[in-house]
């Protein structure tokens, strides 16, 4: 059917033979243990590692994986998403950033300072996104845990409706 | 007992009541329903004792057809008419025994098939046009990897005008279906259609069952002949195979002395209608007991999902039941592939494909439900009473804990959603389960669907779940109006994802609306092939890193999916928001008691990676004009 549902199929398939699922260098923390074996049952773990959220988006991501088949105790959620989020959090640990420079306006540091902590300005500065679009985006930023406060949400999607606008 | 059994095959009783006076009367229940099954399924002997068994006919190749169809206990024929398949549509002018249900393009017309298949166990028929194979080739899909019955036939050019660039003629047609068909076959004379049409419905329902197709010559299905007619038991075989005695009883002691067995599961079990059977092995046992997820080619549900002793998906490496000494694999062909190092039994009713991907140490070939009797007579046999409930306790006492403990998180996540006025998929999940009958159906063509069913519960006493293993999209309103019309008693569901909508097209919507099947459809409705856009971001490459989705947003156009349904005459509405759902799931349940079919476009929260903006890739046609024409 599509490619992941395949290479879900295929890390099944790597069930008869393990050594085809890598295992990567999960940092040290507790729930380290728990992470590095339910979460690698269905897919590579290169996502988790690139991906970087508060709690609130690793929580989603985890109960998202709990309703899919992953098998993570009651007991242990909140450690799991301790884990996550503190070793995957905003800053932490970014690959080397793409420059990209934004139009002038009020509003374009608050963009370049706050909104690097989980990845570059390439995700930023390529979109043309409509108005509500832009509110969306940087309500989710938010909601997963972009560290800004709602003020500067403001400013910054003002910037972003004004300077890279797409349809409305 | 006698005169149960009398009023039974005076068919003054159904089987369910058979089974249950029979349980009253004293006799266990995998007694009673192996001889209520035996009582279903008349001997070849009998049915050649019965008048009318074998009879001779005169007429045309398409009233042969018809007419052994008929005998064989086909009742419904699903299809799209050509020229040159008339003779077989003028045989049914005058025979009220075989209803034609109409579908307007021929993903749709198997589809339908497709359903009415998963939900009897019987023979979907469907006829198609030569030309619109191909259409109905991708649906057949679905059936061919799930093994569904399925007779697909097709009207060719006549005989002397093959090779001769025939209107519409391509050549060899059959052959195209022939890597997604059991078998394959070219009528060549009308006194042999009978016969040709036998080996197709033996060769579709035998198990390991799966699609066929047959091609008919048009100038076969227009001239007559005389030819002999079969009632169905004559040929239509049952395999109703049972495992060595000497396999059962390894695996039973096996099972019985484990320190740490499990049990998987799959579709065969609902093949061979052991769900039952299944369940009680696993209670006596107190095995946990995994099915697959998802994306593994799930499309049945045959242990209930709210069941104390169900632990959910496979993996392939149990945090629990943690390390595993005997894992017992029933029915699904991806189990064996789980658990290496343990010793692996499986049972399964499909020679080609059992051991095939990995070792299996007690490999059994049997019908899935005569197995598991066979092996709870054989753990009982070897256990006392005493030894089999001090096993049972101590292992389901530890399942038991876990499952409870993850009935929270259930709980936790769906409180979590419990408010707010986006409609997310956890939220229509909970819902859902509170609106739907005890027995309801409930037919899923969705990708994100995946994430709500853990809400809803599935098998045993409570709702049965249909889907498709392969999730080849566009099936699913399609497949609700075949399992509506399998079950017309029993509340039906079909939840289709935008993607799966547009890929049947609205085409689905005119069977519902003209056979007024009521049935609930649901779109959800997230402008996007949500999931497939998930993963595809999954991997990290360029449209992650630019947050860039080339390929999956499906809005703009935004497609009002209610004003679909309603040009077919399908009532309809919008749900926007989720303090709506509930008054508009109210209305669709008050149509469908009516007796008309109902759509709800519910306006579903993209989620997932990628999931807040609506980029996509602009471009204009209009735009590249210099002249405006
Ligand atoms: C039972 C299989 C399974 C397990 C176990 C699993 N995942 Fe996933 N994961 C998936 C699937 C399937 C997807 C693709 C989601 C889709 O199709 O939308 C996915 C996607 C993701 C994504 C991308 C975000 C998204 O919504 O698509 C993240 C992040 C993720 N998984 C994290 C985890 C973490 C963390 C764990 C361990 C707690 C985990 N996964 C365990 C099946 C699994
Ligand atoms: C807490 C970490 C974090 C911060 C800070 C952050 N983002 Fe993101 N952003 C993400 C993640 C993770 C994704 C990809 C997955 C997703 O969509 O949830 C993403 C994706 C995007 C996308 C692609 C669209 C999409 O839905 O995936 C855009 C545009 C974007 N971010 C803009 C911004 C802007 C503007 C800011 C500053 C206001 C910002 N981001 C700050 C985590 C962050
Ligand atoms: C006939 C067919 N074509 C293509 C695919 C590949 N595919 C898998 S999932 C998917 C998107 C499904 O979108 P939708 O039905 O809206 O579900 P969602 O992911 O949004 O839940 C596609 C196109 C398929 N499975 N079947």
């Amino acid at each position: 059917m599509n490619r992941h549902s395949l290479s879900i199929a295929l890390l099944a398939f790597a069930a008869a033979t393990p050594a085809l699922a890598q295992q990567p260098q999960w940092p040290p923390g507790e729930g380290r243990e728990i992470v590095s074996v339910a979460c690698v049952q269905c897919h590579q773990p290169t996502i988790i590692m690139t991906l970087r959220e508060g709690p609130t988006g690793w929580r989603f991501h985890v109960h998202d994986m709990i309703l899919r088949g992953a098998q993570i105790k009651n007991a242990e959620v909140e450690t799991v998403v301790n884990y996550l989020a503190s070793n995957f959090a905003p800053g932490v640990n970014l690959p080397p950033a793409t420059a990209v420079t934004l139009p002038e306006g009020d509003g374009k540091q608050l963009v370049e300072q706050r909104c690097v902590a989980c990845h570059d300005l390439q995700k930023v500065g390529t979109e043309r996104l409509g108005r509500k679009d832009w509110d969306r985006v940087v309500g989710h930023m938010l909601d997963i845990g972009a560290p800004m406060t709602a003020d500067e949400a403001k400013i910054i999607t003002a910037y972003l409706r004004e300077k890279l606008p797409g349809k409305p | 007992m006698k005169d149960l059994v009398k009023q039974f095959l005076d068919k003054g009783i159904s089987r369910r009541e058979l089974t249950t006076g029979l349980t009253a009367a004293g006799m266990t229940s995998v007694a009673a329903s192996a001889m209520a099954q035996n009582l279903a399924q008349p001997t070849p002997q009998a049915a050649a004792a019965a008048p009318g068994a074998v009879r001779d006919m005169k007429g045309t190749g398409g009233a042969l057809f018809t007419q052994q169809l008929k005998a064989a206990g086909v009742e419904f024929i699903f299809f799209n008419p050509s020229t040159a398949d008339a003779p077989i549509f003028d045989s049914l002018v005058n025979e009220p025994g075989i209803q034609l249900i109409k579908g307007v393009q021929e993903g749709a017309v198997v589809a339908m098939a497709d359903g009415y298949a998963r939900a009897t166990g019987k023979l979907g028929v469907a006829i198609v046009a030569n030309v619109g194979l191909p259409n109905a080739l991708c649906q057949m899909v679905n059936s061919w990897k799930d093994q569904i019955p399925i007779l697909l036939a097709a009207a060719s050019v006549a005989q002397e005008a093959v090779g001769r660039e025939a209107f519409q003629e391509y050549e060899h047609i059959e052959q195209m279906t022939q890597p997604i068909t059991k078998w394959s076959w070219v009528a060549q004379a009308t006194e042999a259609i009978p016969e040709t049409a036998r080996r197709a419905i033996k060769y579709a329902s035998t198990a390991p069952s799966g699609p066929v197709y047959l091609s008919f010559p048009e100038n076969l299905l227009r001239t007559e002949a005389s030819a002999q007619i079969y009632d169905g038991a004559l040929f239509n075989v049952p395999m109703t195979m049972r495992p060595s005695k000497d396999d059962i009883e390894r695996a039973a002691r096996m099972l019985i002395e484990a320190m740490n067995p499990v049990l998987s599961f799959g579709d065969e079990v609902t093949l061979c209608k052991g769900e039952k059977e299944l369940v009680e092995l696993a209670e006596l046992l107190g095995l946990p007991a995994a099915g697959g997820s998802g994306a593994l080619g799930f499309w049945s549900k045959p242990f209930p999902t709210r069941h104390p002793l169900y632990i959910g998906a496979m993996l392939r490496q149990m945090r629990f039941p943690g390390a595993v000494d005997v894992h017992l694999n029933v029915g699904w062909k991806h189990g064996e592939l789980y658990m290496p190092g343990s010793k692996q039994i499986s049972i399964r009713r499909d020679p080609a494909s059992i051991a095939r991907n990995a070792p299996v140490d007690l490999p059994m070939i049997a019908d899935i439900r005569l197995a598991l009797i066979d092996l709870i007579d054989a753990v009982k046999s070897l256990a006392t009473k005493e030894r089999l409930k001090q096993i049972a306790d101590e292992r389901g006492q530890r399942v038991r804990d876990y499952t409870s403990e993850q009935a929270k998180i259930l709980q936790k996540i769906a409180r979590d959603h419990a408010e707010g006025s986006a409609i997310r998929m956890e939220r229509l999940g909970v819902e859902l389960e509170q609106w739907l009958d005890k027995d309801a159906i409930y037919v899923c063509d969705v990708d994100s669907g995946k994430r709500m069913d853990p809400f809803m519960s599935f098998g045993g006493d409570d709702k049965s779940y249909i889907g498709t293993g392969p999730n080849i999209l566009g099936w699913g309103m399609a497949a609700g109006l075949g399992v509506k019309l399998a079950h017309p008693n029993r509340q039906v569901l079909s939840v289709v994802g935008d993607g799966s909508f547009l890929f049947s097209g609205p085409q689905p919507l005119w069977s519902l609306s003209r056979y007024q099947a009521p049935t609930t459809s649901i779109v959800l409705n997230n402008k996007s092939y949500n999931n497939e856009r998930n993963r595809i971001w999954m991997s990290g490459g360029t449209q992650f890193k630019a947050g860039r989705d080339m390929t999956c947003y499906l809005g703009s156009p935004d497609v009002d999916y209610a004003m679909l349904a309603k040009a077919f005459s399908v009532d309809a509405e919008k749900v926007q928001d989720a303090s709506q759902i509930k008054d508009a799931l109210a209305r669709a349940k008050k149509a469908n008691m009516d007796g008309r079919p109902y759509l709800l476009d519910v306006n579903i929260q993209r989620d997932g990676i990628g999931a807040s903006s609506a980029w996509h890739p602009e471009y204009s046609i209009a735009g590249l004009r210099t002249r405006k024409v």
